[in-house]
């Protein structure tokens, strides 16, 4: 736990109404772009991790002080994010869409300052290749993956997260780099 | 056609793709939030007059609604119960939520009767927040609502009960608590542990038990409900290892900059070798095999020709058939020009040298119908290719497990009867020798070889260990496990396969023999990966909560044996074991570790001279020596006792990827992104195999050291000859 985080948990452990606002502003986007790679819509994303925040604040209000600080913030409002995500994948009304993949995106534009050119354009096409594929994997694949790598969660913490054996997950992150592995050489190759 | 997963995302409704804008989140979110839990300003609504809170009770926005409720509870007008108590009716959850906050806020003069119907909301916020003002109201509520809270469906709901069942102190109801250690979510088990160690702290510590060995008969059914505690700290004290800086500020370049350096994570390991990974779908044009020189080719019987040209064309035949015959008794013996093989395909994963180095394996073209595994025979240089027939036609639910010897695999898939199927096949004869079935709700199960391949090892949801002959096809044992739901989470193999290493979760970790079925329940260990001796007699694991710590175990006692806390993360999967078993090697993207177990010191600390990409690191396969990468056209060799840089090579020029130390550890390959391949030798000039141009992903060394086996980008494999 870093020491930002302690202290916010402090603070939400003496006065929640006041220090709230902290939390949001540390969190929202971090959940917001999570939200956005589970469901592509960003007007779901937007509704999805307004009502994480909202959950959190009742859960926080119902805790003891020694639970909130005991809190791995990050994981739990993940944990919740992924609860209200599966009660609305129940609704057929909502549906995912993926993620900004084609050539002009900005977030693929960013030069690495470590690397040379041609380095630098094998990486460029093959995160790019990696967006498009991303996006389409099926939802464990994609939960997984997302929480590993863009996340940054271990293979524990995600098993823990999502209530799973972490052999599983380590199955759907493997399975899903595999996925993607295939797809890339599809493309390559130009197979499809 | 490309096959897909079942669950494919549709594209948006434009059809056009989303902006970096729409990655960012709004600015109106912040506010938005506030303004739904009533903490905005600009929703509070005026404190006077009850009309005025009235009508903003009816108000169509939420956030409106919300504020009255929270002005009522602030100002306590009158009539402001009978208020709250309608606002106990609104259709917003956040509404109803707020109004139980503000109920309860009244203590003593709080309507315990619509609290108690609150406890039954539709919604678990609600249910949640009516339980805590409960407990605000004191001994005039029935403990009732809380014990049915623990049942509740939501698991914050149950989580929430806990606490507050802990929060009564010594008469706190112990068997729910304790039940609560159970709970399936993790969140419900951390609350139970506080609310236990809280009101019944001698009871925590008495189920928390040391090492110790339980006897099991096979066959018998003894449950194990008793849990390790934790250590302290487990589970609550989790340090990141966050490689890329945090974008929590939400600025647009911190965010960008952020998930680049992810994808950049992804893409490696989506380009690094996958043990058990298959290629794409393709037809069997895209495929071509090409073994040394000439191309294998089949003389043409000719016929009705006229005389000369029969007799030229006879000649011919005669000369490309001695040709074939050459070929097929003695390939090409490769250079640095000439490959053995050259197999270009979609091929995933690192080629598999059979334990004779005369067979190499790989999964090619998979379709929806199955896999392809191809064998190439070293001495005769023909290639076989054998399918793997789905069983559900549905490739991305199987998977395939070469064994360690390169001559028997394990397909496990999911049949039409939702059994697990486990098929063995020998390679070389390509003859299926087993096939087991299991059931398994997840539709997944681990494969575990033995090093010597001649068993397997199945942890089954039934809660057995099952262990089968691969020679005779036979069951050798079904060992209990405790009976938890599900697989276990993590199972790893000693390699004599006479041990098994197995763990539900921080609490749960065991060592079962697979001989006696003995079980040896470990103390909370929060492994994370497990590392086995080359022995089999102790294993090292790494830590989910500190990514620095190291420690060792004593596999026949549980005994710990050594505790490093190191500068640097350790990476996952990164521990390696010298040959003798005294020493372990941890790799991290920062520096590399020799820890001697005994004298639990760190021997040897080495840090690469440059860092441009996360480095790679090799140890040679005695554990003598260090090879590292960093991105560089670099290779650094270093003695790993004396931590003596040995030697340096350098590819001027080259974007050095792959790093592999030949079986007898005096030669190393290294792969580029260019796809040139070099063996160094001592201080002699390198071997050079040029493999196309795409970059090289894998190289496997052949067991008698004379072939390398490497893997592309593309998905081709090349075989070459080492001189």
């Amino acid at each position: 736990m870093d020491q930002d985080e302690e202290v916010l948990l402090s603070l939400l452990g003496t006065d929640l109404d006041r220090h709230f606002r902290q939390l949001v502003s540390r969190y929202q986007q971090r959940l917001y772009s999570f939200a956005i790679r589970l469901v592509g819509s960003p007007q779901d994303a937007e509704d999805i991790s307004q009502e994480t925040f909202l959950r959190a604040y009742h859960a926080l209000k119902s805790y003891p002080v020694p639970r909130v600080r005991a809190l791995r913030l990050r994981q739990w409002l993940y944990t919740i994010t992924l609860n209200i995500f599966r009660n609305r994948q129940r609704k057929p009304e909502h549906q995912s869409i993926p993620l900004n993949t084609s050539e002009g995106s900005p977030l693929l534009e960013i030069e690495d300052p470590s690397s040379g050119p041609e380095e630098e354009a094998y990486w460029h096409e093959m995160r790019r290749e990696l967006e498009t594929q991303l996006a389409s994997l099926g939802e464990p694949y994609r939960i997984a993956v997302t929480l590993f790598y863009f996340e940054d969660l271990s293979y524990s913490e995600i098993a823990e997260l999502l209530n799973q054996p972490i052999g599983t997950v380590k199955a759907h992150v493997h399975r899903a780099l595999r996925q993607l592995h295939k797809a890339l050489d599809t493309q390559k190759n130009g197979v499809r | 056609m490309e096959y897909k997963g079942d669950e494919q995302p549709s594209l948006n409704n434009a059809g056009q793709p989303h902006s970096l804008e729409q990655m960012t989140v709004p600015a109106s979110f912040l506010p938005s939030v506030l303004s739904r839990l009533g903490l905005e300003d600009a929703t509070s609504v005026s404190s006077t007059g009850i009309d005025t809170q009235l009508a903003a009770l009816k108000d169509e926005e939420i956030s409106v609604r919300v504020a009255a409720v929270r002005s009522l509870e602030e100002h306590r007008e009158a009539n402001a119960i009978e208020l709250l108590l309608a606002a106990l009716h609104d259709s917003a959850w956040e509404v109803r939520a707020a109004a139980v906050w503000a109920l309860g806020k009244l203590g003593e003069q709080a309507p315990l009767e619509a609290l108690m119907r609150a406890t039954d909301d539709e919604d678990g916020s609600v249910r949640a927040a009516a339980l805590r003002t409960l407990d605000w109201i004191g001994d005039r509520a029935p403990r009732e609502p809380l014990i049915r809270g623990l049942d509740d469906p939501n698991w914050q709901v149950r989580e929430v009960a806990v606490l507050i069942l802990g929060e009564l102190g010594e008469h706190a109801p112990l068997e729910p608590l304790l039940a609560g250690l159970n709970d399936e979510h993790a969140g419900v088990r951390k609350a139970a542990r506080l609310a236990l160690e809280q009101s019944h702290p001698e009871t925590l510590s008495r189920i928390s038990i040391d090492p110790m060995t339980i006897t099991q008969e096979p066959g018998s059914d003894t449950a194990l409900s008793v849990r390790e505690q934790e250590q302290p700290g487990t589970g609550m004290e989790v340090k990141p290892s966050l490689k890329t800086p945090s974008h929590g500020d939400s600025t647009l370049n911190q965010f960008t900059i952020h998930v680049r350096t992810l994808l950049s994570r992804v893409v490696c390991d989506v380009v690094t070798p996958l043990s058990d990974a298959r290629s794409t779908l393709a037809d069997d044009g895209m495929s071509d095999v090409i073994v040394g020189e000439p191309v294998q080719t089949k003389p043409r019987r000719l016929r009705h020709i006229a005389e000369g040209v029969l007799a030229a064309l006879i000649i011919a035949g005669l000369i490309a058939s001695w040709l074939v015959i050459q070929q097929r008794l003695h390939p090409s013996q490769g250079s640095a020009s000439t490959p053995l093989l050259l197999y270009h395909g979609h091929i995933a994963g690192p080629a598999v040298w059979s334990s004779d180095s005369k067979y190499v394996s790989f999964i090619a073209d998979s379709t929806p119908s199955g896999e392809t595994v191809l064998v190439w025979n070293r001495d005769t240089g023909q290639v076989t290719k054998h399918i793997l027939h789905s069983l559900q036609a549905n490739p991305q639910q199987n998977q395939t497990l070469f064994a360690p010897d390169g001559k028997h695999l394990a397909f496990v898939d999911l049949n039409a009867s939702n059994k697990v199927e486990v098929q063995v096949w020998d390679i070389v004869a390509w003859r299926n020798i087993l096939t087991t079935y299991h059931s398994s709700p997840s539709g997944y199960l681990d494969v575990l070889w033995s090093s010597d391949s001649k068993r397997f090892v199945i942890p089954v949801e039934d809660g057995t260990m099952q262990v089968w002959n691969v020679v005779t096809g036979s069951e050798l044992a079904a060992c209990h496990i405790p009976p938890v739901d599900g697989l276990p989470s993590v199972s790893y193999l000693s390699p004599d396969g006479q041990r098994v290493f197995f763990g539900y979760g921080p609490q749960s970790k065991y060592v079962l023999d697979l001989t006696t079925c003995k079980l040896l329940i470990l103390p909370s260990t929060d492994a994370n990966w497990v590392f086995w001796s080359p022995q089999g007699d102790r294993f090292a694991t790494n830590s989910v909560t500190d990514a620095n710590m190291v420690q060792v175990w004593d596999a026949h006692t549980g005994r710990n044996l050594a505790s490093f806390h190191l500068s640097a993360p350790v990476s996952d999967a990164e521990v390696t074991w010298t040959h003798d078993g005294t020493r372990i090697v941890t790799w991290g993207d920062k520096e590399v570790n020799v820890l001697d177990v005994a004298t639990q010191r760190i021997v040897l600390k080495v840090i690469p001279a440059k860092i441009d990409l996360l480095p790679v690191w090799a140890l040679s396969p005695d554990g003598s020596r260090i090879a590292s990468l960093s991105g560089t056209d670099t290779v650094q060799l270093w003695d790993s006792v004396t931590g003596r840089k040995l030697n340096v090579y350098q590819s001027p020029g080259e974007s050095l990827k792959v790093v592999a130390w030949s079986p007898d550890n005096r030669t190393l390959a290294t792969g580029s992104t260019d796809g040139t391949v070099r063996v160094w030798h001592a201080n002699t000039a390198p071997q050079t195999y040029h493999s196309g141009s795409s970059a090289v992903l894998n190289i496997v060394w052949s067991p008698d050291g004379k072939s390398i086996a490497t893997g592309d980008v593309d998905g081709n494999i090349w075989v070459w000859k080492v001189n």
